[in-house]
């Protein structure tokens, strides 16, 4: 090989070692969201603000602006013992 | 692990979304675009269930954000390889094409690739990974040898604390930012951090008290260092002096008094528009040894020559200071044609910039350490997993490149000091001009005017406090006036002051500006009223006065001119001088000693006449004769004579007046409230006359002209004030501007015999020369000064003084004072509405010293204040401040910092060495002199009230009166 296929080589190892860091995991919980405001915690038990689903090709932004989005995972049985 | 994509993958760190997480209902962590992912747990237990909630933070104009949240099981093991790899990969690519040690990496990673089953799903994979990084890590170590290089590395986050955001998002960026730390802390007991500003943590404490907690026990633990020294990173062009000394006096009393460590040694101001010449000796007087900046390394002009050097300030004391050289490394420098020379304070601890450190390094003869800080700053959450994993493959040396070492900010200084002991290390005098953000002296005009004022008010406040508390019944109000000055300091953040932020900050600004004014106004109040009974006098409305107190703020005794409405007369205690064109009264009150009080005696005036907005005379052009001047001013403001009689000669050149508009189109490259770009000069535009030049006052103490000019929409309204026995001559402006990018500058064409002038700065003064020879001179198109800028000849001189401006240019005897700067980027309405400010033309003989500048501006600066009371008896008595020699200059008189004694700050303002006898009357006082922080050094001999010292050329003193 000479340097430039050898350089090649190597990219192809560290990203291969890259993908095999971590594995993906099923996220069974839905996504729900609510726009908020400057100079409170959000709680778990907030029952005031109206949670709306937010879907997945949904965007959100703005200047200046918060939202909360909310969710519940369940860590699934292949992920135990890892991080 | 939990990963959250938001597509925002390339946006400034400070409006990429930033997200508090909390689990189950613990805020447990952060992330933004550099943090993509939560660690939910160590270890991972099958089915348990987590509520995690998002509190997202958007700061992009645009609603683009996704919001893609994956669920990932991490093998470290894997992981840890992969960062093996990937460094000494990394670190090859880097090396030049000859460099054997390329071809070694090369082939050692290429065995350790080969040795990889990297199919996956197969059971092999993990095992043979593990083996091959084992493998892997053994060779590199083999082959490590010694650096002698090393790359002290320190955890850092910079936060603006106020910029393209409002205070308020500052605070939720501290504790977003500060949560990040300590989430890492908790994976990577070798990770230090650093976080300088206390306003910040200030900010913290208030808001998140817990996440406060934490910090304090990193803090306690040695891995959070609270360095920096002043309160949080102030701008050190326009800064008082005496404000300089609270940002370090706050600032050091803070991190001391919470956090319970060591006396700050190091100022660090990454970010800062410039360094003034009087720096080096504040920081000696107040404990500090070093100083650090990277902002040096943005000069567009010249490439500071030095990285590490004893930077040297006006009066000879130096500090030994750093500038981080964190920058890419470049393997073929030769071939570069690069011609910017930045360094960043936002550093990514990879193997490129930690090479890169030491190769951009300018004095590997006198030092093999240099400093990196590496994170994310504003927003951007700070370090990440992936630097601190880079940062500690680097920290084990590869082959026998620079080696990173994990550091505190201190650690590095002492060691870099130790390491300098018999070396020659080199030395800058003079400021630290940074050749780029030149219109950061004249941005936002107003908060610049307010900051000035505010800085005169509240230490006018603290010595009628002192004397109150003194002197009478009242107790000092330490509260109230910390309180005032933080608000102060925290407006002189290096976006907000400079004019550099967008228009949010500045309506906040503009209330902090009102609070502080409200706060000296009652203070004021309330130390007249514990004062009355030494005065002889009892507050009351001003309707129901027949008496006012008026208050000398100056420190050398002076005639004091007070101007009262039509309404009052003064019966005694002050000359009557004139009636002026508003319909107001004006009166001198003769030779008021420094800091000292006059009784008036006042009565009602029966005679409400008045000439109040009448024109006296309105021609084209007016000729005015003073004692001192044969002047002619035209409709345009513009002095198109001034023939000085004491002198018999012309200051201004026939066909090239003085005090002549000149508009400029300013549009900067880039950064454009920041910038100035020199072309601008290539292109002005005149002024034009609304009217003819009006003889509003014509009276025995001052004759008065009126002139309206415009531009475009916007218009420049002045009252040129000659005053018949005083060589200055006052030019109060009204400006309503509504013309975006623009400079407006007052023009000054002196015929004077000079290539230099003398400028103002905190605590002293600089000479700056006008003809530019060097590319260092050239770049200094635009420069700073505080009150006064002069240009003398042998003999003769003129000043231009003014009230609330920095910003001027100079080229030969032409000097020009940068009135406005309108930019529109990142508030588009900079400058824009109505400005009133005063500035003046002071010609004088001799030079600045001998012609009484500094005093004058002085006197412009600081107004004496008028207390209405009724009169009860015959005291007058304040005390007074008595100094033997002109040349030394009293702004502070406060009560210590400790509660017991009074501190009194003079500094020497003409550069020579010079013996003062001075005296404060406050009863039998010990007298001691202190550092800038008020720790006492020296007992001083008093003798019948009097003190004796010696003051070396610019320096500052601060001394201790104890009763």
């Amino acid at each position: 090989m000479n340097r430039t296929q050898t350089e090649q080589y190597l990219k192809t190892a560290l990203s291969a070692l890259s993908d095999l860091r971590s594995e993906q995991m099923e996220l069974t919980g839905e996504v729900r969201w609510t726009p908020y405001d400057y100079g409170k915690d959000p709680s778990p038990d907030q029952s005031s603000k109206e949670w709306e689903s937010f879907e997945r090709d949904q965007t959100w932004g703005g200047k200046d602006l918060h939202f909360c989005f909310d969710t519940m995972v369940t860590t699934p049985a292949q992920a135990a013992g890892k991080n | 692990m939990l990963r959250l994509n938001t597509g925002a993958t390339n946006v400034w760190n400070a409006d990429n979304p930033q997200v508090f997480v909390y689990l189950n209902g613990v805020l447990t962590g952060t992330m933004d675009m550099n943090h993509h992912e939560l660690l939910l747990e160590q270890v991972a237990q099958a089915g348990k269930q987590y509520n995690v909630r998002f509190y997202a933070y958007s700061n992009y104009s645009q609603k683009t954000n996704f919001f893609h949240l994956t669920l990932h099981a991490v093998n470290p093991l894997i992981e840890a390889v992969y960062y093996d790899f990937k460094v000494a990969f990394e670190v090859a690519a880097l090396l030049r094409e000859d460099d054997e040690r390329k071809i070694l990496l090369y082939d050692i990673l290429t065995k350790a690739a080969l040795m990889m089953d990297l199919r996956n799903g197969q059971q092999e994979v993990e095992q043979s990974i593990c083996d091959a990084g084992a493998w892997l890590r053994k060779t590199l170590e083999e082959h490590r040898s010694e650096s002698v290089c090393e790359v002290y590395s320190i955890g850092h986050t910079h936060i603006d604390v106020a910029w393209k955001w409002p205070l308020r998002q500052t605070r939720e960026k501290a504790a977003r930012s500060f949560q990040t730390v300590l989430s890492l802390m908790k994976e990577y007991p070798e990770y230090v951090f650093m976080s300088s500003q206390p306003q910040l943590y200030q900010f913290v404490k208030e808001d998140r008290p817990a996440l406060y907690k934490q910090i304090k026990e990193r803090v306690k633990e040695g891995r959070w260092e609270t360095e920096g020294a002043m309160w949080l990173g102030a701008d050190c062009n326009l800064s008082s002096g005496e404000s300089l000394v609270r940002h370090i006096l706050h600032g050091k009393r803070f991190f001391k008094q919470e956090f319970g460590c060591d006396e700050n040694l190091v100022l660090w101001l990454p970010d800062v528009f410039g360094y003034s010449a009087a720096l080096p000796q504040i920081m000696k007087k107040s404990g500090v040894k070093y100083f650090m900046t990277t902002k040096i390394s943005w000069n567009d002009t010249n490439k500071f020559p030095y990285d590490t050097v004893y930077w040297e300030g006006i009066d000879g004391s130096r500090v030994l200071s750093h500038f981080i050289t964190t920058t890419n490394y470049v393997p073929y420098p030769e071939l570069s044609v690069k011609r910017n020379f930045n360094t960043t304070y936002n550093g990514l601890e990879n193997a490129s910039q930690v090479m890169g450190s030491w190769q951009r390094y300018q004095n590997k003869d006198i030092s093999k350490k240099v400093l990196t800080c590496y994170g994310y700053g504003d927003g951007g959450g700070g370090t990440t997993r992936e630097m601190i994993e880079q940062g500690k493959r680097l920290q084990n040396g590869i082959l026998n490149l620079p080696r990173v070492r994990f550091s505190t900010v201190r650690k590095f200084f002492e060691d870099l000091e130790q390491e300098l002991q018999n070396k020659q290390v080199p030395s800058w005098y003079g400021e630290l001009y940074l050749e780029f953000h030149r219109g950061t002296y004249t941005s936002m005009g107003a908060v610049k005017q307010k900051n000035r004022q505010c800085e005169f008010l509240l230490q006018n406040t603290e010595t009628l406090a002192t004397l109150a508390s003194e002197t009478a019944e009242m107790v000092y109000p330490h509260k109230e006036l910390d309180a005032a000055w933080k608000l102060l300091l925290l407006n002189q953040f290096h976006d907000i002051l400079p004019g550099s932020s967008i228009e949010e900050v500045y309506t906040q600004a503009a209330e902090d500006y009102q609070k502080i004014e409200r706060i000296c106004t009652e203070l004021i109040d309330r130390s007249f009223g514990a004062l009355s009974s030494n005065l002889s006098v009892k507050p009351c409305d001003q309707t129901q006065a027949d008496a006012a107190i008026v208050w000398n703020p100056l420190s050398f005794g002076s005639d004091l001119v007070i101007e009262l409405d039509g309404k009052k007369t003064v019966a005694s205690g002050a000359e009557f001088l004139q009636d002026t064109a508003y319909g107001t009264k004006l009166y001198r009150v003769q030779q008021v000693p420094a800091k000292a009080a006059r009784k008036l005696l006042l009565a009602s005036n029966t005679d409400q006449s008045s000439g109040a907005g009448t024109v006296l005379a309105e021609q084209e052009k007016i000729c005015v004769e003073t004692e001192f001047y044969s002047a002619t001013v035209s409709s345009t403001g513009g002095i198109l004579r001034l023939y000085d009689k004491e002198q018999n000669r012309d200051l201004f050149a026939e066909r090239a007046p003085g005090n002549c508009f000149k508009v400029f189109d300013d549009r900067p490259n880039e950064y454009d409230s920041w910038n100035i770009d020199a072309s601008y000069s290539l292109k002005s535009f005149a002024t034009t006359p609304v009217c003819n030049a009006q003889l509003v006052e014509d009276g025995e103490y001052r004759k008065v002209i009126r002139v309206r000019t415009k531009y475009r929409s916007s218009t420049i309204e002045q009252n040129i004030i000659f005053y018949l026995h005083s060589r200055r001559i006052d030019f109060e402006t009204k400006i309503d501007w509504q013309e975006h990018q623009h400079l407006l500058k007052a023009e000054f064409p002196f015929q004077l015999f000079s290539r230099k002038i003398s400028a103002d700065i905190q605590f002293g003064n600089v000479e700056r020369q006008t003809h530019k020879k060097t590319s260092r001179e050239q770049a200094q198109f635009e420069m700073c000064a505080h009150k006064w800028v002069d240009c003398s000849e042998n003999g003769y001189g003129a000043a231009l003084l003014n009230d609330s401006k920095y910003g001027y240019s100079a080229e030969g005897a032409t000097i020009s004072l940068t009135l406005l700067k309108s930019g529109i980027y990142p508030n588009e309405n900079c400058d824009i509405g109505h400005h009133a400010f005063t500035y003046s033309l002071y010609p004088h003989k001799e030079d600045f010293r001998t012609g009484g500048v500094v005093q004058q501006a002085y006197r412009l600066n600081c107004k004496p204040i008028t207390f209405f009371a009724q009169n009860v008896g015959n005291e007058d008595c304040l005390p007074s401040l008595k100094l033997s020699a002109d040349n030394i200059i009293c702004e502070t008189i406060k009560k210590a910092e400790s509660g017991e004694g009074v501190v009194v700050r003079m500094y020497e303002c003409y550069g020579c060495q010079t013996t003062l006898d001075w005296e404060y009357d406050l009863g039998e006082c010990q007298a001691f002199e202190c550092d800038l922080l008020e720790r006492v050094e020296k007992q001083l001999p008093v003798q019948d009230g009097n003190i004796s010292c010696v003051f070396a050329p610019y320096e500052i003193k601060t001394f201790l009166l104890k009763k």
